[in-house]
């Protein structure tokens, strides 16, 4: 197992080093004119299809504006005040907000794409990823934080003077956090709105179980947002852009809470830098054992998924001894890191010199197991070992609880901690590396 | 809407005055040259600019930019980033370990090297990600989760016994 994520970044700055570069806005603005015999010949088609839109616009426009004052003439004059009200203040704005995974995390087959399953109880929840922010509009300063399942996977502060981000582990350049930037904005644009008076009341209805009354809002952009009160708290519940043009449904946010904090209680604290590579250079030697001898090699009991998984017959058993070395050449001498790991592959053909290969279209079964999630087998994302995650990011799941997700159409994964294994099935379906997670036992030595 | 466009077009301004470091690094790794870099990012905001009125606001300002400046450095590309490993190759020749990023990086899917050039490049969240590649939100951790799941296989030496 490899620390991929410092490897990543450590190459790619040498592959392409962050350079200050000379700026010329007047070159771009001058550009831009130079492309302006095409933007004429659009304008003239522009011009004509104007001729239809502005008279529905011109219709919705009326709508938008005479709606709020037929609402109020049915007694409803007061919801955007109420609204305003539920909003507390403070001049930091925090937000947490909740992508909808139900919303574009669903897999070709209908299934969503990174979820966790217990394989006890079948109950399966879809993984969730919360976007926090903190936002000082005075100060430019801007603090954001995204979670898979509560475990951090970004984390960005950027001030006038310098952004940080765990990603990276030096400081860049400074820049002015403005409400502009990202979902900052639409909630800033929401409270502004809502103190003076642009918010328009776009519908009512129910919406994932709330009875909700619709806001919309133009942003500075002048493109529309709508959020989602409740209609007996006025507390906002979700922010959805207004998009009939876009090509794929913008998504919807769910919001946890939203209001303004003071400036000491507000999370400004800089992003912990990530760790180092845990050794640049790995060796990876693997040989084909008899299953019998798994057990010891590993140095714990083994696992497998019996003789077969659905059919698809064991091919073949392989012991993985992974190492890590800080320099060139390999040696016993600069090992960092080493890991153990045993691999059953069902469906393959198994080719002479021990390996295998398993055709295109074939369904298979590979079942990886260690006791090291650092240096051993599988694809646990540690963040330099201080803890695993899943291929999606979240914490692995201890046993019965298995992480499914799918990075391919024809490859899906379950992840889970059971004892001192760390567990990793990789399947060409769903329903293949459930059932192999399911029928996982002990091998008899 | 003149009024809109004229805010539109300062914040435009601020992004390239503030950001343009992290845009030609980018482009940079799409194109594998400095100087072609340097152009598409130049021309992708002229063209950010004339064209900022069809702006949809449905994501970030920023996101919609990056868009523009990974479609010019796309158009711009005509060498593969597997030059910048040809360049230096020298480096670690006595090896047998592969730890060059840049080769392993050419064989994967376009869409998978954009995604991590805009992850570990520009630091953006997967949320901004999604909007620069009109990309499902999920999309792009799948797809940074198969990324890594190659860029991990291919860095480790199989020795086989």
């Amino acid at each position: 197992m490899i620390d991929v994520e410092p490897w990543i970044r450590d190459e790619l700055e040498r592959l392409a080093p962050f350079e200050a570069v000379e700026r010329d806005w007047a070159d771009a603005l001058e550009r831009s004119e130079q492309l302006a015999p095409r933007r004429d010949r659009k304008g003239l088609y522009r011009r004509r299809r104007l001729a239809i839109v502005v008279p529905i616009a011109a219709l919705v426009l009326v709508g938008l504006v005479l709606l709020p004052t037929q609402l109020a003439d049915r007694g409803h004059i007061g919801i955007v005040d109420r609204a305003l009200a539920a909003v507390s203040g403070g001049p930091v704005l925090h937000a947490v907000l909740r992508i909808d995974t139900a919303e574009g995390w669903i897999s070709p087959s209908g299934h969503p794409r990174f979820t966790t399953l217990n394989l006890s109880t079948g109950h399966e929840r879809v993984v969730e990823t919360t976007t926090e922010i903190w936002f000082d509009e005075e100060r430019h300063t801007l603090h954001t934080t995204t979670t898979v399942n509560g475990a951090v996977q970004f984390d960005q502060l950027v001030t006038p003077s310098f952004s940080r981000s765990n990603l990276n582990r030096r400081d860049k350049p400074g820049m002015s956090a403005t409400a502009d930037v990202g979902l900052v904005a639409s909630m800033t644009g929401y409270k502004e709105a809502l103190a003076s008076g642009r918010a328009r009341i776009a519908g009512r209805g129910r919406f994932r179980g709330h009875e909700v009354i619709w806001i919309r809002f133009e942003q500075k952009s002048g493109v529309a947002e709508e959020v989602a009160v409740d209609e007996r708290t006025y507390r906002a519940l979700y922010l959805r852009a207004v998009c009939p043009r876009c090509t794929s449904r913008p998504a919807t946010y769910a919001i946890v809470s939203l209001g303004g904090v003071s400036r000491a209680g507000a999370d400004f604290a800089r992003p912990v830098a990530p760790p180092a590579s845990n050794g640049r250079y790995g060796n990876t030697e693997t040989r084909a054992i008899p299953l019998r001898a798994a057990s010891k090699l590993l140095r714990v009991q083994a696992l497998w998924s019996g003789p077969e998984v659905a059919g698809i017959k064991l091919s073949l058993v392989q012991f993985v001894n992974n190492s890590r070395h800080s320099s060139l050449p390999i040696t016993k001498r600069n090992v960092v890191g080493r890991g153990f790991g045993i691999r059953a592959i069902y469906g393959a053909d198994v080719q002479a010199n021990g390996g295998y290969r398993v055709p295109p279209g074939r369904p298979y079964v590979g079942v990886d197991e260690t006791t090291s999630f650092r240096y051993g087998t599988g694809n646990f994302a540690n963040r330099g070992g201080r803890f695993a995650e899943t291929v999606a990011g979240a914490p692995v799941p201890m046993w019965p609880e298995i992480a499914l997700s799918m990075t391919d159409r024809a490859l899906w994964t379950a992840q889970t901690h059971r004892g001192q294994l760390w567990i990793e099935i990789d399947a060409s379906s769903r329903a293949l590396v459930v059932a192999a997670a399911k029928s996982l036992v002990s091998i008899r030595r | 809407v003149h009024l809109i466009r004229d805010r539109l077009l300062g914040e435009i301004e601020a992004l390239y005055k503030e950001r343009l470091d992290y845009f030609v690094q980018v482009a940079r790794a799409i194109t594998g040259d400095g100087e072609r870099a340097r152009e598409a990012v130049q021309d992708a905001f002229a063209a950010v600019v004339r064209s900022r009125h069809t702006f949809r606001g449905t994501g970030p300002l920023e996101a919609w930019v990056w868009r523009a400046v990974v479609n010019a450095a796309r158009k711009a590309n005509r060498r593969p980033v597997v030059e910048l490993h040809e360049a230096r190759s020298d480096l670690h020749e006595q090896s047998l370990v592969r730890s060059d990023l840049a080769p392993q990086l050419a064989i994967l899917p376009e869409r998978q090297r954009l995604v991590v050039f805009l992850r570990y490049y520009a630091d953006l969240d997967y949320s901004t990600i999604a909007s620069a590649l009109e990309i499902e939100v999920g999309t792009v951790g799948a797809t940074l989760a198969a990324a890594h799941r190659t860029l991990r296989k291919s860095l480790q030496e199989e020795v086989e016994r």
